[in-house]
This record gives structure tokens, sequence and C-alpha cells, in this order.
């Protein structure tokens, strides 16, 4: 998957899950811009993904992440695989 | 998974704007109408029925979450504060949860209990509530629980399995303390990761051994109504423990099963609280060609159709009959609903030797050429249920599809063409899921069964008199004794419709009537062809010389238009004459639930009379003057049977 491919699956989930965030969802994005994204909140986040992407990632690729964009890039590369 | 689940329809999206927009409404403050409240009602339920992709579960966990927030009160959902402990990680769980609840008829409110052990919130301070809740859904994890023993020593282990239990019973009844309410009990799944033989289970000091102990114990104490138990263990088996357990999710997130399964595990939950709270079926509604047997009677003939030993299908529509028979046993009322005529779908049942159903176990045969929608409905009428009550089977697709769109809140099963999956579909379903059973239960289905019987009889019978003959009813009219002496203070204590003074004599007053000449009391008992009613009337009348006085009258309200008031008046005008009296007098006092009777003793002939001179002003008063009386027509069967002297 492109990147846009990656988005355009990540943006409806996301939108779902933190409803309360209306703002521009960009590679910038952190968790600290969405009250919403806490720890919970983006399990669901990488679960609902992988289920949508159809590819697993480990624990430790989805922790620590700097932003949304490298979260995107994750599953760029995990979907060419 | 989900196997009953129907597949999205194309109509999904506009549901959820629909409810989209009817939520806003009432989050921005607006007040519902009927029409839209029953709206948003069904929308967010034929949306939670459907089979979601994840993408589906997520826009409807949200949905369900907001309207549990703004519309709590919503019917026909029942709104529950859940409480959520867990030894595991369930947070997952509360919004697929929420989800559930809407297939199941419940709003649910998820109150996750801090993280912590189990133990230490149940004996801890403070309420990791906040506040009451309805039931405690406790996910135990027994593989937490094992105490390392020597693998031979049975002594020891089975002082290990004492004390984890008992420190399970402990902290169970802490959380009933806490809650104030009742706990959901998991039973605990074995890993396969924990067993490494096939007599694990034998050997004392495996995992296994413990998990099926601990298990044991778990269902001993729901057996014992000490707590309520959820089968997690089943579930996990039936999903099969391959996809069940996610070992990377479980270390890393301390999840118990694979988050994947989140919407079947909240649907587990959800369907045991539908049971708990009286939100499961009652009712199942069965479609004959191609659902109870291969092939149409009509076309086919007795000879023709597929049912019992020896074909694969053959079998298959037995086993779907099995099923219906086991839910029988257990209170659930069994319904035909056929296009064909009536004396065509009746055959097999009454003649195909190869049929396990027969035509007494249904509380309601439907055949006609109406369309499924009106029969079920007719159906729900008869049964005197709503048709959230009831689940529909039938093989045909677009009979299902016709009443899913007519009757949204009847549960109607997604079948496959063939028949082999139909009995395993519907057990999976637990659309009848039910808690510890009482004789009530099993007395259900009988009841259900006259009542409905003789709703069709009166379709069926357009007189009125001609349907009260064929009753068959006989009426008992006796003087108290002591056998009936406690339902009939129960009644005096209780009635209140039918009810013409609420005089509420006691047990010892009414001992004291009985025993005095001066008072006639009597009590009225019904039966029919269907159903022994038991007492159903009470009557006491104050002999005061030329007048008598009625003191009493009330009647159940299971029973009327029936004649039993014109019965009870024409005996009592007849027993005031044998004994010489002039008048026979009625009072009714009027509250505010005993309407129904306000114009029972001019019905009955009875003339409107100034307030006798010791009698209540208050009161509206009638009289019957013997000799001037009009015997009603009746329709009671040995009318000298039972006549008091």
């Amino acid at each position: 998957m492109t990147r846009e491919d990656v988005y355009a699956k990540l943006e409806p989930i996301f939108r779902e899950l933190f409803d309360q965030y209306d703002g521009p969802i960009t590679d910038e994005l952190t968790a600290n811009d969405v009250e919403q994204w806490d720890s919970l909140g983006h399990v669901q986040l990488v679960v609902a993904l992988e289920q949508e992407c159809g590819v697993r990632c480990a624990p430790q690729e989805v922790t620590g992440l700097p932003d949304l964009g490298a979260l995107v890039d994750l599953f760029a590369a995990k979907t060419q695989a | 998974m989900l196997e009953w689940k129907p597949p999205l329809s194309p109509e999904w999206g506009e549901w959820k704007s629909t409810a989209d927009a009817l939520l806003t409404e009432a989050e921005n403050g607006a007040e519902l109408g009927p029409d839209a409240q029953r709206q948003l009602a069904e929308c967010l339920h034929r949306m939670a029925s459907e089979k979601l992709g994840p993408m589906q579960q997520l826009q409807l966990e949200r949905l369900a979450r907001r309207a549990v927030q703004a519309v709590p009160q919503l019917e026909p959902f029942r709104f529950l504060r859940v409480g959520i402990v867990s030894d595991r990680t369930l947070d997952f769980l509360a919004p697929a949860l929420q989800a559930a609840g809407l297939a199941r008829l419940l709003l649910i409110e998820p109150v996750l209990a801090p993280p912590g052990s189990a133990a230490s919130l149940a004996f801890g301070a403070g309420d990791p509530f906040g506040g009451p809740v309805d039931i405690v859904l406790y996910w135990h994890d027994a593989t937490m629980t094992h105490a390392r023993t020597a693998l031979l020593d049975t002594q020891a282990q089975e002082a290990a399995i004492h004390a984890s239990t008992a420190a399970l019973r402990q902290t169970i009844e802490a959380l009933q303390a806490k809650g104030r309410a009742d706990v959901l009990v998991s039973t605990t799944p074995l890993p396969p990761a924990q067993r490494v033989s096939s007599i694990d289970a034998i050997t004392p000091g495996s995992m296994a051994a413990h998990v099926a102990q601990t298990n044991a114990a778990v269902l001993e104490g729901a057996a014992h109504g000490d707590w309520t138990v959820i089968d997690i263990a089943a579930l996990a088996a039936d999903v099969g423990h391959a996809s069940w357990f996610d070992p990377m999710r479980l270390f890393d997130l301390k999840v118990p099963f694979a988050m994947e399964l989140n919407p079947v595990v909240a649907d587990h939950v959800a369907r045991h609280l539908a049971g708990a709270f009286g939100k499961a079926r009652r009712a199942l509604v069965l479609d004959l060609d191609n659902t109870l047997w291969g092939g149409v009677i009509g076309d086919d003939g007795l000879e023709g159709i597929e049912v019992g030993q020896g074909s694969a299908a053959g079998e298959a529509f037995l086993a779907l009959q099995q099923l219906a028979l086991t839910h029988r046993d257990r209170g659930v009322a069994l319904c035909v609903c056929s296009k064909n005529n009536d004396w065509t779908a009746r055959q097999p049942f009454a003649q195909h030797p190869d049929m396990l159903l027969r035509l007494d176990d249904f509380a309601v045969f439907h055949a006609s050429w109406d369309d499924k929608a009106s029969g079920v409905r007719a159906i729900a009428q008869a049964l005197r249920l709503g048709p959230e009550s009831l689940v529909f089977m039938d093989d045909n697709p677009a009979e299902r599809a016709r009443v899913r769109q007519e009757l949204p809140f009847v549960f109607v099963p997604e079948l496959p063409e063939q028949p082999f999956r139909y009995a395993t579909i519907l057990a999976a379903s637990g659309a009848f899921e039910h808690g510890l059973l009482s004789g009530d239960d099993l007395a259900r289905a009988q009841s259900y069964g006259s009542d409905a019987k003789r709703v069709e009889m009166q379709a069926a019978i357009g007189n009125y008199e001609d349907y009260l003959r064929a009753l068959r009813m006989e009426i008992s009219i006796t003087p108290f004794d002591d056998i009936g002496l406690p339902r009939i203070a129960q009644l005096v204590a209780k009635s209140n419709q039918f009810n013409l003074t609420t005089r509420r004599h006691g047990k010892d007053e009414l001992a004291r009537m009985q025993a005095s000449g001066d008072v006639l009391c009597w009590q009225v008992r019904l039966s029919d062809r269907f159903a022994d009613h038991g007492m159903i009337a009470v009557v006491i009348v104050a002999r005061r010389g030329e007048d008598w006085v009625i003191d009493t009258w009330l009647q159940s309200c299971r029973i009327l238009q029936r004649g039993v008031e014109q019965e009870i008046a024409n005996r009592l005008v007849e027993a005031a004459r044998r004994e010489g009296a002039r008048r026979v007098l009625g009072e009714y006092i009027p509250t505010s639930k005993n309407a129904l009777v306000a114009d029972l003793f001019p019905r009955l002939g009875f003339a409107a009379i100034e307030a006798p001179a010791d009698g209540d002003k208050a009161s509206q008063w009638f009289a019957c003057e013997v000799d001037g009386f009009t015997e009603h027509a009746t329709f009671f069967g040995s009318p000298d049977a039972g006549r008091p002297a």
C-alpha cells in the first residue's frame, strides 16, 4: 500500500475512535494533540488498522513511534511485503 | 463466528445516518417524540443485528456509547450499569459490550473497576464502581491462581485447590457486597501452552488439573445460587483455542483473548445479561417446509417429505426438532408460522412416524396464506408477547427479509441453504439464554399453550357463545374452608381491579366470618379444557334479614368475559330467594384502580338506590329485587356440581 492508501484506511478509523478531535489528520499529529489518543486508544487504533490492512505488528514496532506519520510508514512498509 | 447474523444490508449507512441525526438531536437537549424514539431504537437494533466489518464495528460502538449517554431509557431496551472486574485487561471489551448490547436489547453502561487484582478491589477501601451497578462481571483467570505443588503430590494439590477456591469465593462475596449486585463469574479456558500431555487433567500438580477443578468450583457455586456463571471456557472451545488465545497480546497487554474476538466475547456477555434481566427471547416461531422437514408437504405429500434417520438432511431436520423440544422443556413457547392450508400443515405432526415434534408441543399453530410478517404478528398477539420476545426461523431468505423489515425487533437468525447447521446456529445464537431454572419456567410453556389455543379458537369461532360453550368451563362455588383460606386472604389483600369495595379483611377476620352464620362466604374456582385456573373469585355477603348486603366481591382479571360474574349473580339471588330475603344490595367504592367494575351492578340488572340507613353515603349503592330478577345466560358445564347448600 502507498502512504495514501494507508491514510484512506486510517482516517475513518481515527475519526470514529477519537470523535472529539476534529482537526486535520497529518503526519505531524501526535498523541499529545488528541485527548482520546491514550494508550488504550493507541492499541485500538493499531488493531483496527491491522484488521483493515490484513497485517499484524509486534508490540515493539508500534510503541515509541514519534508521530502519526511514523505509524503510516510502518503500515505502508508492512503491506509492501 | 456470529453465524446467525445476516450480512450487512445496503441500508446500513442510512440507519447510521438516521441514528446519528436523532442522537445529535437528543444530545442537543431535544426531547425525542415517540416516533423518533421508535425509529432510533429500530435503527440501532437493526445495525447491531448484522455481521459487521471492523469499520462498522467502530461506528456502532461510538453510536452505542452516545445512545447510552443520551437516551438511556429508550424502549424496548433495558438500561444496565455493569461493573467489570478482571484479573486481566478488559478495557477493550467495554466499547464492544455497548455495541453488542444493542443486538440483545440492552443499553449497557460499562463501569471498569480501576486496575488492580480483583481481590484488592474487593477487599480494598472505596467503591470500585462509583455507585450502584445492576450486575458485576468478574473475569476470573484460574491460570493466575495455580500454586505450584509437586507433580504427583495429591494431598498438596488438594490443599492448594481448597485454598485457591476458598479465596475465590471470598473475593466473589466481597464483590457482591461492594456492588450490592449479583456477580457473573467466568470459567477459564486452558491455554494450549499449559498442557503438555493427554493426561494433564489427571496429573495432580498440573495447570490443567487446577483449571478444571477451579472451573468445577465456579460452576458448583452457581448451581447453589451463590453467584451466576458465564462459561467462557465453553465459548473458547466453540471458537477454537487456536484462534482464542493470542499470546502476543496476552504478554503485551494482558488481554485474555485475541482482540479480533472482541465482538464475539462481547455478544456472549450481552447474551448472559439479556438472560439475567428478562431480555432473552421467549417463543420460537418455526416455518415448516424445508425448515422442520425437507420438501414441501403440499406438493410432495407425507411420503415425499424428508425427515428422520436414513438421510443426512432428514437427520438435520430432526436435530432442529430435538433442539426445539429442548427449548420447550425449558419454558420456551413453540409456534408454527407456515404458508399452507391448515390441514395440510398439521398432517406430518399427526401422521408422520419420524417426526419428533407433535401438535401438542405447539402453543400457536398458524398456517394460512397470509404473509409471514402478519402471521408472526398474529402469533405475538396470541401469546400476548411483544415482537422482541420472538425468534423466527425460516429457510427462505425472502421471508426472513420480510419479517426483519416489518418487525425489526423479532430475532431472525440467518440460515444457510442446507439444513445441516440449523440446530447449531440456533443454539449458538443464545437467543433463549437463561439462568437457573425454576418450576415456574417449566410451567410457562404449558400456560402459553393453553392461553394461545384459546385465542386461536376465539378467532376461528365467530360466535362468542359458541366459544364459551366450546371451552367446557366448570365452575365451583363453595363456602370458605380452611384449605382455601390462605388463598382467599391473599386475594382479599391484593385484588385491585375487579374489586367492588377493596376491603382488606385480615385472615383472622375472614376465619371469623367463615364461622359466623350471618355471613355468606363463597370461594369460586374455575377450570376449562385448557387449564385449571384455581380460585378466581371471593364473595362475602352480610345477611341482614330481608336485605342481603354484598360486603366484598372480587375476581381475578385473568378470567374476564367468561360469564363468571353473571353466574355468581344468578347463584346469589337464588340463595337469597331460598332463604327468604327480598333484596340483594350492592356497594361500589370507587378507587383509582377499580373503574373496571364501575358499571358491574347495572350490567347485572341491579338498580341504583340511595345509600341505606347504615350504609356509607360516599359509596354508590345498587339493589336487586329478588322477585324481579331475570337469570343471566351462562355457559358452565355440570352446573349442579359444587353448588353450595
